[in-house]
């Protein structure tokens, strides 16, 4: 009988293993200080459906509200091991969020809910031998104790488990520290408008850290790639900036703002002058309020490359635009003088 | 002579025109706001030559997907999401399914709880 034993126990522990809350930690007391995230309700789930489950809940703390059913209709199952993570992901950005599926830290997490923003961490909850047989969770941190360093998990059994990362470290290692950030859209172009501020007032760093906070959650913001590039330009990082524009431009390949700044770096550089005056022409040709700029721009290249007739004659188009900015009037005009004094004309 | 005439006159002219004719204030255009909806449409054309894809696709389908349940999830990745992704390719799992040999353990583990019971 006593051969028995390890074996049962051993066999216990699998299928113990395999439910989603039987792993959890032990909750522990949090301080006073202890916050979570307003008004986000204690949620049961079933164990199979701690994706949908859990991402209803970040959700109906930002306010939208898509029941489990619905989600878990939209979220595929891989059969025999539950939703992905890059399912879960793509199903909060198609509801409109911004979102992203970082490597988590503890400052990474303590970041999100000090901003109110609850997120779901992935954790392997069974190692099992062979493949394709490990068992993983998604579980919803809702709350933070930074005095205790405790945060609050919600495992889907309506319970509240105040608990050291430590505690779940090893399960979520095995995920990869898995942590899934969902925000609102006018959160991050609040996050946006403020790297601007930052930048206008020339604090370069903290704005291009707010900037890259931006495209950490929406990636593919032409926007924030061509303000990261003006921010490296200005720090004279030349590699990053061209870089940031490149990647601007490979979402939008027409954007004026990345085309114009990307061949006005060139031109800086005084390098790839033929590539410099393509990229110009491109940002020159549509209509709209900045086109003047772009023109002033492919008029200088014109004149650093020793055509003098073409710049003075983008110069003077420029100039006859109905609505120019004194400083854009002032540059235009500064650059047909120099196109006329030009040695070459 | 036209190419020679050429190589001569651009060093001339980085070397004595670039300087003056860029205006003192850089005329970059300013950083902006984004677009009220900036979303990129799905691009699989896009993605197949950004880096990690093929470490992601490898790891969706060691899962158990198809290839074109593979491509439709790539598609809708940015190129920041997939070298994330390929950074780290344990975070590409799927979670929260009780998979069967789970039952049959548990099945026989009340097998053996009863037959210890019994003796």
């Amino acid at each position: 009988m006593s051969r028995f034993r390890p074996a049962a126990l051993l066999v216990l522990a699998l299928p113990a293993a395999s439910a989603c809350v039987s792993l959890a930690p032990r909750s522990r007391a949090p301080s006073p200080q202890a916050s979570v995230v307003p008004g986000i309700p204690l949620m049961t789930f079933a164990e199979d459906r701690c994706g949908a489950g859990s991402l209803a809940l970040v959700l109906s703390a930002r306010g939208a509200s898509h029941p489990v059913e619905e989600l878990e209709a939209v979220l595929p199952e891989v059969e025999g091991r539950g939703v992905l993570s890059v399912d879960m992901l793509l199903a909060a950005r198609s509801r409109g969020f911004d979102a992203a599926l970082l490597t988590g830290t503890p400052r990474s997490l303590q970041r999100e809910l000090a901003a109110a923003r609850p997120a779901i961490l992935m954790l392997r909850l069974l190692d099992a031998p062979g493949e394709r047989r490990d068992i993983y969770h998604y579980v919803v941190a809702d709350g933070a104790d930074p005095s205790r360093g405790l945060f609050r998990l919600q495992y889907g059994d309506g319970k509240a488990r105040w608990a050291r990362l430590a505690s779940i470290e090893d399960g979520w290692k095995a995920a990869g520290h898995a942590l899934l950030v969902v925000r609102t859209r006018e959160e991050t172009d609040a996050v946006l408008a403020r790297a601007m501020t930052l930048e206008s007032e020339r604090r370069f760093d903290e704005a291009e850290a707010l900037y890259r906070e931006v495209l950490e959650v929406r990636p593919d913001s032409v926007r924030a790639w061509v303000d990261v590039g003006n921010v490296a330009a200005e720090r004279g990082r030349r590699a990053d900036a061209e870089a940031a524009y490149r990647r601007a431009l490979g979402v939008d390949a027409d954007d004026r703002d990345a085309l114009n700044n990307l061949a006005w770096l060139l031109l800086e550089a005084g390098a790839r002058l033929e590539e410099a005056e393509s990229l110009a022409l491109r940002a020159a040709a549509p209509p709209g309020p900045d086109r003047p700029r772009a023109q002033d721009t492919l008029g200088r290249i014109q004149l650093a490359r020793g055509r003098c007739d073409d710049a003075a004659r983008t110069f003077r188009e420029a100039l006859e635009a109905e609505a120019l900015a004194d400083g854009t009037r002032a540059q235009l005009q500064e650059g047909a003088a120099q196109a006329a004094a030009c040695p070459q004309r | 002579m036209m190419k020679r005439s050429h190589r001569l006159v651009l060093p001339l002219a980085l070397a004595l025109g670039l300087g003056a004719s860029l205006p003192a204030s850089a005329e970059r255009i300013a950083s902006k706001p984004d677009a009220p909806s900036a979303a990129r449409a799905s691009d699989l054309a896009r993605v197949a030559d950004a880096a990690g894809t093929g470490e992601v696709r490898l790891a969706l389908g060691a899962l158990g997907l198809t290839p074109s349940e593979v491509d439709a999830r790539l598609a809708q990745l940015s190129d920041e999401d997939l070298s994330r992704l390929a950074g780290n390719l344990d975070q590409v799992q799927a979670a929260g399914a009780v998979p069967q040999y789970i039952w049959i353990l548990l099945a026989i583990f009340l097998a053996v709880s009863i037959i210890i019971m019994i003796v």
